[in-house]
Parts: structure tokens; sequence; C-alpha cells
């Protein structure tokens, strides 16, 4: 009888188990990690407008030439000048704000620029929920050129795709760009009337 | 003669309106209520995608049923993401069809940048699709997880609904399999936690992806291994 259970039981467990294949790339890469959870922006009321910009500058340069450039790339910027809100320094000039790359677009035929977009800030003391800045640098934009030439040499045979050879310009953050960020302290704060809740 | 031609006219009135009334199809209420229902599914889900992202420019979501055989980017053009019975077919959860909204909203964001009101952009972007796909699908992953949905579902999805070409180094679009691959990297990378913690599993199509990427993967593993920054060249 014990012998008949037990083989029900490996029946019904190992159909389950076999029936599935095993993540074991992530299972090999994720073993001794423990990631957090990732933050949502749920319990959102835009009904404030009342809003502080925050001027930042990078300290070092991030460029998409030669792979300088990755996914979720860590960057640093540095507050330019003291932010105020109430009478109150709140972020004194020269703090630290952390920042990743978002994402990226590495430059392409016909003129098409590179761009940087940066989205997520980490503000001490700040609410990244309160926090709008998204930023985008684009390299030089050859496209409103190439255009043009390449559907003006289309009626002769092949010439028009010589266009395709003409790549638009790297992006680049450097120290003397100013990234704006926004803060709305109070976003978020009238729960009761949001109709999302 | 002209009491004939009237009488001929008058003839191809009749005939007209008698075949259109014919021919034209009767909608049921039940038929109004499914579609009103996918509508507001639809747009609550769209919604959420840009109100969670802080999304500041206006853009709408419609629901068709009659698939469009011409390819016109409403979202490009007048910012009206059309969400069509053979896109929206190959969702089966919330979140598969967030995943195929929020590319949708991407794309149609962008398209709000640059000059000329964004012209530029959206020329760019219908020129030379293949440069902003996979950059379309990295920025979905970034919107699902900000209004709280499993950016697994756009692997999923896109594993349903994305066919596979032969080659696609000099095509316009790129392989799905890469697309996916990129999508999966970009996941490792930003949100591991959802692939610690994977609800998509036992899914099917999830099971289809991770049987159908194993090149894909291990060369995602020997670049983590490695700790190279530069990206794979995926098939």
């Amino acid at each position: 009888m014990n012998r008949l259970i037990v083989l029900l039981a490996f029946l019904l467990l190992g159909n389950n188990c076999f029936a599935i294949v095993q993540d074991e790339v992530m299972d090999e890469l994720l073993k001794d990690i423990k990631p957090a959870k990732p933050i949502t922006n749920l319990n959102y009321n835009y009904e404030s407008f009342n809003c502080i910009p925050i001027k930042l500058k990078i300290t070092e340069k991030i460029t998409t030439k030669k792979d300088g450039i990755y996914d979720n790339q860590p960057l640093t910027f540095k507050v330019r000048q003291n932010v105020k809100y109430n009478g109150e320094v709140i972020l004194k000039q020269g703090s630290i704000v952390k920042a990743a790359v978002d994402s990226y677009l590495s430059r392409g035929m016909n003129g098409i620029p590179a761009a940087i977009i940066i989205d997520n800030y980490h503000i001490a003391g700040i609410d990244s929920a309160k926090i709008k800045g998204f930023y985008k640098k684009r390299g030089l934009n050859l496209s409103l050129m190439v255009y043009p030439i390449k559907w003006a040499l289309t009626p002769i045979p092949g010439v028009g795709s010589l266009t395709n050879f003409i790549l638009g310009g790297n992006a680049s953050i450097t120290e003397d760009d100013t990234v704006t960020v926004y803060y709305y302290p109070d976003w978020g704060k009238i729960k009761e009337s949001s109709p999302i809740d | 003669m002209k009491k004939i031609l009237g009488f001929i006219f008058a003839l191809l009135i009749l005939i007209y309106g008698t075949v259109n009334t014919a021919s034209a199809k009767e909608v049921s209420s039940a038929e109004i209520i499914n579609d009103m229902y996918i509508q507001k599914r639809i747009s609550d889900i769209g919604l959420r995608l840009l109100n969670a992202n802080k999304i500041d420019v206006r853009m709408i979501f419609v629901y068709n049923s009659k698939n469009s055989k011409l390819n016109l980017e409403p979202g490009l053009t007048k910012r009206q993401i059309i969400a069509y019975d053979k896109s929206i077919q190959f969702a089966s959860d919330d979140d598969e069809i967030a995943a195929f909204l929020a590319r949708e909203i991407c794309k149609t964001a962008e398209s709000y940048t640059g000059v000329w009101r964004g012209m530029v952009s959206s020329v760019q972007i219908k020129c030379a699709p293949k440069k902003y796909e996979i950059y379309f699908d990295k920025r979905a992953v970034d919107f699902m997880v900000k209004a709280g949905y499993n950016p697994l579902a756009l692997i999923t999805y896109m594993n349903k609904a994305y066919p596979q070409k032969r080659f696609d180094r000099f095509g316009r679009t790129n392989l799905t399999s890469k697309r996916l691959a990129h999508v999966y990297e970009y996941i490792y990378i930003k949100y591991p936690y959802y692939l610690k913690h994977n609800e998509y599993l036992e899914n099917e199509a999830y099971q289809n992806f991770l049987l159908t990427s194993l090149e894909n993967r291990k060369k995602l593993m020997e670049k983590v291994k490695s700790g190279s920054k530069k990206a794979v060249d995926y098939e």
C-alpha cells in the first residue's frame, strides 16, 4: 500500500516537475541575489501645480560613442544651486543626486541621432514619485538635411540609397549641460478624493 | 428624353437604397456592450500607464474590432493608439494588454519630441522602425513596471503576437527573437525581482520563449559572468 502511495505521489509530483522548463540561466545568475521589489507609482494625485525646479549637472561626462554607455549605468549629479521650499533650503548647492541611464539609442543611418534618456532620480529626503524629470539629450540630427536629398535623388536608380551611409551625431551629457528636474511637493497628498483609490 | 433620364435616375436611387439597406449589418446590443467593455478596459489600462509614468502629452486609446490592412500609424500622426482585434486577441490578461499599449505609448510620446512639434521624429520612426523597435521595447518595460504591471508579460505577448522572419540584416525590422532577448536582458539588468519571483514560469508562451531562446540566454550568461558591458549580438 505504501509503495502504491509513493508511486502515485511520484507520478503526480514528477509530472509537474517535468512539465516546466526551468529558467536555469536566471537560477544561476540570481542565486545569491535578493532583488527588491521595484517601486511603482500608483498613488498619484496631480492636482497641485506648485513646482520647484532643481538644476543639476553631471559629475562625469557620458557619451554614446564607442560603447561608452549601457542600460542602467549609474550616474551622479550635483545640485547647481540651493533649492528652497517655503523659505527653507531643502537641497544645498553641491548635494549629490543619484540617477541611472534609463535607456539610450545609438546613432543610425540617414542622419538619425543618438539619444540618452534619464528619467529616475534618487534625491535624499524627496519622494521620487513627486519628481518629474524626463530628460533626453540627442546628438546632431541630420535627417532634416538627409531626407530631402534622399527623396530628390530617388528617381535616379540606386543613388538615393547612398544617403543611408550618413550617420547622425552621437549624444553626450557633459558638465556644461543643465538637467532640470521638477519637484512637486503636493503631488499625491489628497488621497481621499482620488478617483483611483 | 428628359422623362426617360429622370426615370433611370429614380430607378438607380431606388436600387441603391434597396441594396444598401439589405447589406447593412444590424449591430446587436450585445456587440455594442462587448465593444464598450473592451474599450473601457483598454482606456483604463492606457490611462494608468500614462499617469503612473507622468507622461504629460495627450493621446487616446481606441478599440477597433475591424482590422485595418493599412499601416497608417495614427499614433504618430493623430496621437491616437488603435487597438485592433488582431493585436488584442493575443493578450490573455491585463499585463499583456499593458504590454501592447506601453509600446505604442512610447512611440506616440516620441512623436511629441524634436523639431516641428515632433514631425521629424515621427518621420524617422516611420522610415527607420528597426532603429527604434528595441528602444520602444525597453521603455515599455519601464512603463509597465511603474504602472504595476509585470514586464514579463511583454515577453509572452511578443512571443505570441510577432512572427519570426528569416533575416534582419538588411530588413526594416529586427528579428523577434533578438527583440525578445533584449527585453529579457533589460528586465534582468533593471528589474531582476520579476525573474526571481517569476509568475510566468508556468505560462505556455513563456515556456516557449525559454525553449526557443537557449542560445541567446547562454550569450547573456556569458556576458554577465565576464562582466562585459558591451551590447550582445543576439540572433
